[in-house]
């Protein structure tokens, strides 16, 4: 009996270390695929489920990033429909449009902006052992890894991650929040580590 | 008379000695000592007096500006911002951006004005559903679900417009180029609380990463570098100072019997610090440590009393030749400070009241039970040789050694350089001016007229801000920002309350809400945190209003007086750190006067009590050449006169005074009085208590030290070798 209990624990044991060991790998290879994109132009696929509605919220829009420069890196997003609104970094200023209005953002607005485009940044930078610090990291299939917060965030519960076949970019993305609600953002990538187009400029 | 007396009744005198100790004991467990440094602003006048209260209570007086310049100092000020625990600090911009959606509903019903509601009546709700789906399928998505479903019709928009713009007194703020992030961090206690400054400044320092710079402004900045170096100092010199303290009793006293003069020492300080308590209801920490500065001073008379009863076998009439020039010393001492009671510095008058008490509890000891204590007067081994001199002083050296020394004396004030700029006082001031410079520029913060506000009570207090900001809106002031923009007098919040409850039902928001949401994919639930929200008590939300408002005085600020502008509401004031700084430096400068005072009461004091003037000329010597050799330290090395300088001047006139007495009266009396030893035990010991603050790096220490250490050399010097010299030798019969 006692050999068994030990057998099963060894089992068991070697069995999650070698799924932590695949993750690492996964994660290893991530990080060397994503580390080779530097410039990226992509359209991207917005869709919002909310428990507490009674329709999907879909958007679209275009995505691009330069970070040749990583202390400087330029970053394009907008959305182009249903409605557009978008913002654009560079050379750490930033710049806020919609359809009707556009502005340089204040210093202190800038403050809020950075959070979102540090969050950009680190997922594009990928690096393991500081996302390891932040996140348990799950291996959900062979491209795709969950990320949960070790800390409780009021933002998002986890964050799934499906890389590309040749794991140079992102495939899907998906944002699940505290109450059900899930946000997924697919990407079609245009082009890679080419000069960025105007279009990608502001 | 009296020894007989004493002598007879010694039991008695020292029962009545130890209930006085234990009265003492007792209130001094009752002390509240403060370290807060406001006792060093004049409260001579009302204006003065309330912008000291301003600087005490005021939480806009109280920010610590952090500066931090590397790679990423957004990342690193977040770092900082999570290490700092709440009940030390919290940061004002994260204060703000933590607020929850329940919150500010919660905050609008005290707020609920007519101007308010008729904004709030403007909110078309189908817009309002259209921009929250806009936001949910856009950037907001999943993180925007909160203050969707608690703000469905975006409250928060209003309220935001109603928070001052652009202001850096509440917002954090990263620069332009990225490279630097401003944190604002208000600390939980007062910024004179020296342990939470130290900690809260540790704590930052040691958040940051190599590579990146910090630049800290701000009260607490200036608490922390005090204390610390203050700390630092007295650690350096306390070993130094009970070596050479040891090695001077074991040297010159050679006896168990002086104990007794450093328990005399000790008794005084307590007996002054209890008085000290029971006088005021805080007793100043500046003021006690100055005080306890003149242990020298209280242990003198025993000092005195201790050789002389040693250096003869007639006791008794030891005793009397001892007990009148300890009492005009005592007199002369104690009425010097008694002049200081008059100043309109409040540490300066709890300095001299701890003078007073610690020199009369000396004196009365050295006078009423030392003598009959065991052991204090063996053994008796102390031999003067002074017989062969004349019992007086020529006059033709005292008069002219004294006179050259005075005129040397006002030569060398006139040459004299004063600073009495509170900055002075302050430890690392230059480095901390620089980068309150630093921070001023950077973040292009300008000094703002602040006008305070003050009522019967708080809600006075806001109305006459609400008419005083109202008036300088009109004039066309500038960022004028008032705490009664934010809060308001208890009955209109009441009714503002009232009003929002009125507006709840009447507009039948609820049903509105469900509906309208329906019509744009919201489900009928999608809003219950926000139908919620309306329905619990109202809260107050931390902001800007707390900044400006303490306890019954309110705060407006603008970034100038308009001209033409005059003020002319009673109880209100206004107060700017550059002024109040100027005015201080000014009542500072007026201690000169007093000082004068005291010299002149002395001198006047001097003739009374002596009369004769050749002795009066020899006993001025030792302070006459004391002050002489201080000023001519300051002259020489181009030091500053300051506070610190001016407060140790009487304790080291005083020690010099009174060695001046004693040393005449033992020439005079042609008696074995054991003076000298007495005057180069007391000058050493003292200046290995405070003398040796001379190395301290704190400008105040310091300052007092090098007053100390000079005043102390020159003393010495001419008590033990001058003042004999002007007694002309006799000549002995063939």
């Amino acid at each position: 009996m006692r050999f068994l209990l030990l057998a099963i624990f060894i089992l068991w044991g070697t069995n999650s270390a070698a799924l932590s060991l695949e993750t690492r790998q996964l994660m290893e290879n991530a990080e060397k695929g994503l580390s080779q994109s530097k410039l990226l132009e992509a359209r991207f696929h917005q869709k919002t489920t909310m428990p507490f509605m009674d329709v999907a919220l879909e958007s679209e829009g275009k995505f691009c990033f330069d970070i040749n420069e990583p202390k400087n890196p330029v970053i394009f997003w907008e959305y182009q429909q249903p409605d557009i609104s978008g913002f654009y970094l560079e050379k750490g200023k930033a710049a806020f449009w919609t359809a009707k209005s556009g502005k340089t953002l204040s210093d202190s607005e800038m403050k809020s902006l950075k959070g979102m485009t540090d969050q950009i940044i680190q997922w594009i930078n990928f690096n393991p052992e500081q996302l390891l610090a932040i996140y348990d990291v799950t291996q959900l299939g062979p491209r795709s890894l969950k990320f949960e917060p070790k800390e409780e965030s009021r933002l998002f519960k986890a964050i799934e991650f499906i890389l590309s076949e040749d794991m140079l970019t992102l495939d899907q993305l998906a944002f699940h929040g505290q109450n059900g609600e899930i946000t997924t953002l697919k990407f079609n990538v245009e082009k890679l580590n080419q000069p960025l187009p105007p279009a990608c400029r502001r | 008379m009296i020894y007989g007396f004493l002598s007879a009744h010694r039991n008695l005198v020292f029962f009545l000695a130890g209930i006085v100790i234990l009265i003492a004991g007792l209130f001094l467990c009752r002390i509240n000592v403060t370290n807060n440094a406001l006792v060093l602003i004049p409260d001579s006048e009302k204006t003065l007096k309330e912008a000291a209260r301003i600087l005490s209570d005021s939480p806009a007086a109280n920010i610590l500006f952090v500066d931090i310049e590397g790679p990423d100092p957004g990342g690193i000020a977040a770092l900082v911002e999570k290490s700092i625990p709440p009940e030390l600090a919290v940061s004002l911009g994260s204060s703000l951006e933590a607020i929850t959606p329940e919150e500010v509903i919660r905050a609008i019903p005290p707020m609920f004005t007519p101007e308010l509601e008729a904004k709030f009546d403007g909110i078309d709700l189908e817009k309002a559903m259209l921009d929250d789906r806009k936001l949910l399928a856009g950037f907001g998505s999943i993180a925007a679900v909160d203050w969707i479903r608690t703000d469905p019709l975006q409250f928060r928009k209003i309220l935001r417009d109603l928070l001052p713009a652009n202001n850096s007194l509440f917002n954090d703020a990263s620069s332009s180029d990225g490279r630097h992030s401003l944190l604002l961090l208000k600390p939980a206690e007062s910024a004179l609380d020296t342990a939470s400054a130290i900690k809260l400044i540790d704590i930052i320092k040691s958040s940051m990463p190599a590579g990146y710079r910090l630049t800290m402004s701000g009260a607490p900045v200036h608490t922390a570098a005090n204390a610390l170096s203050i700390q630092k100092d007295l650690l350096r010199i306390i070993s130094w100072s009970i070596a050479g303290f040891a090695a001077a009793y074991v040297l010159l006293a050679r006896s168990w019997g002086a104990a007794w003069i450093l328990a005399t020492a000790i008794v005084s300080i307590m007996c002054a610090m209890a008085a000290t308590g029971l006088a005021w209801k805080q007793a100043s920490g500046i003021a006690i440590g100055f005080g306890a500065s003149l242990m020298g001073l209280a242990e003198d008379y025993a000092v005195h009393m201790h050789f002389a009863l040693r250096s003869g076998i007639d006791q008794r009439k030891i005793y009397g030749e001892m007990t009148w020039p300890l009492a005009q010393s005592f007199l002369l001492n104690a009425s010097g400070f008694a002049i200081l009671l008059f100043s309109a510095i409040p540490a300066i008058r709890q300095m001299a009241f701890f003078a007073v008490v610690s020199l009369s509890t000396g004196f009365a000891l050295a006078i009423l039970v030392l003598p009959f204590l065991p052991g204090f007067t063996r053994p008796r081994n102390i031999k003067d040789h002074l017989k062969s001199l004349a019992d007086r002083p020529a006059l033709l050296r005292s008069v002219p050694a004294s006179c050259l020394l005075a005129i040397l004396c006002v030569l060398l004030y006139r040459n004299l350089d004063f600073d009495f700029a509170p900055a002075a006082l302050g430890a690392s001031g230059r480095e901390i001016a620089a980068a309150t410079h630093e921070i001023r520029e950077r973040w292009q913060i300008e000094p703002a007229v602040n006008i305070i506000a003050t009522g019967a009570t708080r809600d006075a207090a806001l109305q006459k801000a609400e008419r005083i900001a109202g008036r300088l809106r009109q004039v066309g002031a500038a960022d004028v920002v008032s705490a009664s923009d934010f809060i308001f007098p208890q009955a209109e919040q009441e009714s503002n309350v009232n009003r929002w409850n009125a507006w709840i039902r009447d507009s039948e928001l609820e049903n509105r809400i469900i509906s309208e949401g329906k019509r744009h994919g919201f489900g009928e639930e999608a809003f219950r945190p926000f139908f919620d929200a309306i329905r619990m008590p109202p809260a107050s939300m931390k902001g800007p209003g707390d900044l400006l408002v303490f306890g019954t005085s309110a705060i407006i600020r603008a970034a100038g007086m308009p001209d033409g502008f005059s003020l002319d509401e009673s109880d209100a004031l206004v107060f700017s750190p550059e002024e109040l700084e100027k005015t201080v430096s000014d009542k500072f400068s007026q201690t000169k006067t007093l000082i004068g005072a005291a010299a002149i009461t002395l001198a006047i004091l001097i003739w009374i009590l002596i009369r004769r003037w050749r002795r009066i000329f020899a006993i001025l010597i030792p302070p006459l050449f004391s002050v002489s050799c201080i000023f001519l330290v300051y002259v020489l090395f181009r030091l500053s006169f300051n506070l610190a300088s001016i407060a140790a001047l009487p304790i080291v006139f005083g020690l010099a005074l009174d060695h001046g007495i004693m040393m005449t009266h033992s020439l005079d009396s042609r008696e074995a009085l054991g003076s000298r030893r007495a005057i180069a035990l007391a000058s050493i010991t003292a200046f290995f208590s405070i003398g040796l603050l001379a190395i301290s790096d704190h400008p105040a220490l310091r300052s007092m030290g090098i007053v100390i250490f000079a005043g102390l050399l020159g003393e010495f010097v001419a008590a033990l070798w001058f003042i004999p010299l002007l007694y002309p030798k006799i000549r002995s019969n063939p």
